[in-house]
């Protein structure tokens, strides 16, 4: 496919994350943009997409452009989405199409936010959900984001039998993770019965199953192959990417346990010409502890229903058959919202890369980035590879 | 063909007033199916020859969750946790979410059959909530 390898990752930069009450949502852009610029050893002028992802503490309505702006740039294409998630992987698509179509040649892909600080408690709750749940037809009924999560975990307990281990077992293996990760948010290790005894958020999910809110920002640097393989550092191709859409809210769908990543793992996968037994390790968007289990069955690691036994016995955390969020993912290393799941392509560039410090997974030549949005609504996949 | 119809002024149908205090679910006369929500085209057929039925009031909890932290909001719609969100698999063969009214949670389980409570709809919702039906309940199974 025409997509395949044209584009690689060829920079990345991040601002502090977890609590930074100091700074705002649009400087920890500018600041990441600058850092992923650096990185990659490309100048500001170079630059000719610029996507962010807006700001739920200081939105702007042309958001991109004011960023741009900022920076004393003129991009051709600026985008503002209003969401990350799998729009985050939606993004690196269609600035991938633009640099395969010869349209451009230096993308970057920014997002950051101040949930945790930018709010006043509660405040960052109430704005989640107003997103993610249906105003008219589910606000009312008393859904939070949890709740929603809550309901595709409790149908795959009764399908499948998961139980709550298996789903604290995806928590303390990111636990253990963020603290192999300076950076990370939360780091004091978790053991199973911490998450199976922590207070009730919405059942199955206890606390310690829900991600963090967290301040911080992420940006990446996307270019051409030709252009990536001049620059210092290793490239980062971008082999594969697919998206799935098959709801917006739970309630249209026919079985909540099978998501649209069956269907953006397919085609990230097929264009990649790799399967899911080439992955070293996977980035898995894990806003809540069933969103792994699903995402492991749903792109093909293992058969519907098993996602929990896969997660049991170490299997998922570094020194595993797959690590999954080596960096300890958006239930340990931070959720800021919207650029949640671009840490999680910082984390894998760096496991190709060879970057990941203690937490590196030897040989990760291969690695597959899959990220959500809503109630596993919007899907996205990522297959990123040191080599085409 | 009833697809020959003007989409100008498409507005999606909400239940007449009229019925207010019912619980009215969409139906598609040519396709002879229910549907939730409400849209101002059929899904399957994409016509617009749809109206409003009474619905029985009955269903299975085909998913649901304990709510225990809830919204600062929540009091507004007389919720106070932990409360109970559940999808319904109504009788007519459309699923809805909702509250299932219970005094212990614990009683509640997938696959337990539920009628809906008169005169509790959920806000603007047209969607009422739900007790479980006793002589059906896993509780009353296990006493």
């Amino acid at each position: 496919m025409r997509l395949r390898g044209t584009g690689a990752i060829a920079g990345i930069g991040e601002t502090r994350v977890g609590v930074v009450p100091d700074q705002g949502s649009f400087d920890m852009y500018v600041e990441a943009i600058l850092l992923a610029l650096k990185d990659a050893g490309i100048g500001r002028s170079q630059v000719d997409i610029l996507a962010t992802a807006n700001s739920r503490t200081e939105p702007f309505l042309y958001h991109s452009e004011h960023v741009a702006e900022y920076l004393g740039i003129q991009p051709n294409y600026c985008l503002t989405t209003q969401t990350g998630g799998g729009t985050t992987v939606g993004v690196v698509g269609w600035a991938v199409s633009l640099i395969e179509a010869g349209l451009a040649k230096v993308a970057v892909i920014s997002a950051a936010d101040n949930l945790l600080s930018g709010f006043a408690v509660g405040g960052a709750m109430q704005s989640m959900a107003e997103g993610a749940s249906h105003p008219r037809f589910e606000v009312p009924f008393g859904a939070t984001v949890p709740s929603l999560y809550a309901q595709l975990a409790q149908r795959h307990m009764h399908d499948f039998g998961t139980s709550r281990e298996q789903l604290a077992a995806v928590a303390v293996a990111a636990r253990k993770h963020a603290g192999m990760t300076e950076k990370a948010q939360k780091r004091d290790p978790l053991t199973v019965e911490d998450v199976l005894s922590a207070r009730p958020i919405a059942t199955p999910l206890h606390r310690h199953d829900c991600a963090l809110i967290s301040d911080g920002g992420a940006a990446i640097v996307i270019v051409s192959a030709e252009i990536a393989r001049d620059l210092a550092k290793p490239p980062v191709f971008i082999l594969g990417l697919g998206e799935g859409h098959r709801w917006e809210y739970i309630s249209q769908t026919k079985d909540v346990t099978e998501t649209a990543a069956k269907e953006s793992g397919d085609l990230a996968f097929s264009m990649s010409g790799l399967k899911p037994h080439d992955m070293k390790m996977a980035i898995l968007y894990d806003a809540f502890s069933i969103l792994p289990i699903l995402f492991l069955e749903d792109l093909g690691f293992c058969r519907k229903g098993e996602g929990g036994a896969f997660v049991e016995d170490g299997r998922i955390e570094v020194g595993g058959q797959l690590p999954i969020n080596t960096h300890g993912g958006l239930l340990s290393y931070c959720h800021p919202g919207r650029s949640g799941a671009m840490f999680g392509v910082l984390e894998a560039v760096r496991q190709v890369r060879g970057e990941a410090a203690k937490r590196q997974v030897l040989d990760a030549d291969a690695v597959v980035v899959h990220a959500e949005g809503g109630v596993a609504s919007t899907n996205g996949t990522m297959v990123l590879s040191q080599e085409v | 063909m009833k697809e020959e119809h003007t989409l100008e002024g498409l507005k999606t149908p909400t239940p007449p007033s009229a019925h207010e205090g019912q619980f009215l679910l969409q139906y598609c006369e040519s396709c002879d199916r229910y549907q939730f929500y409400p849209r101002a085209i059929c899904l399957e057929c994409g016509g617009v020859d749809l109206t409003w039925r009474k619905a029985l009031g009955r269903g299975t909890i085909y998913t649901f969750s304990v709510v225990h932290r809830a919204m600062p909001n929540a009091s507004e719609y007389g919720l106070e946790p932990p409360y109970i969100l559940s999808l319904v698999d109504l009788d007519e063969g459309v699923r809805v979410m909702s509250n299932i009214a219970v005094s212990d949670p614990e009683d509640v389980a997938i696959g337990d059959r539920v009628e809906m409570i008169d005169s509790d709809f959920g806000g603007q919702s047209g969607v009422p909530r739900f007790r479980l039906i006793a002589e059906t309940s896993t509780a009353s199974n296990r006493a």
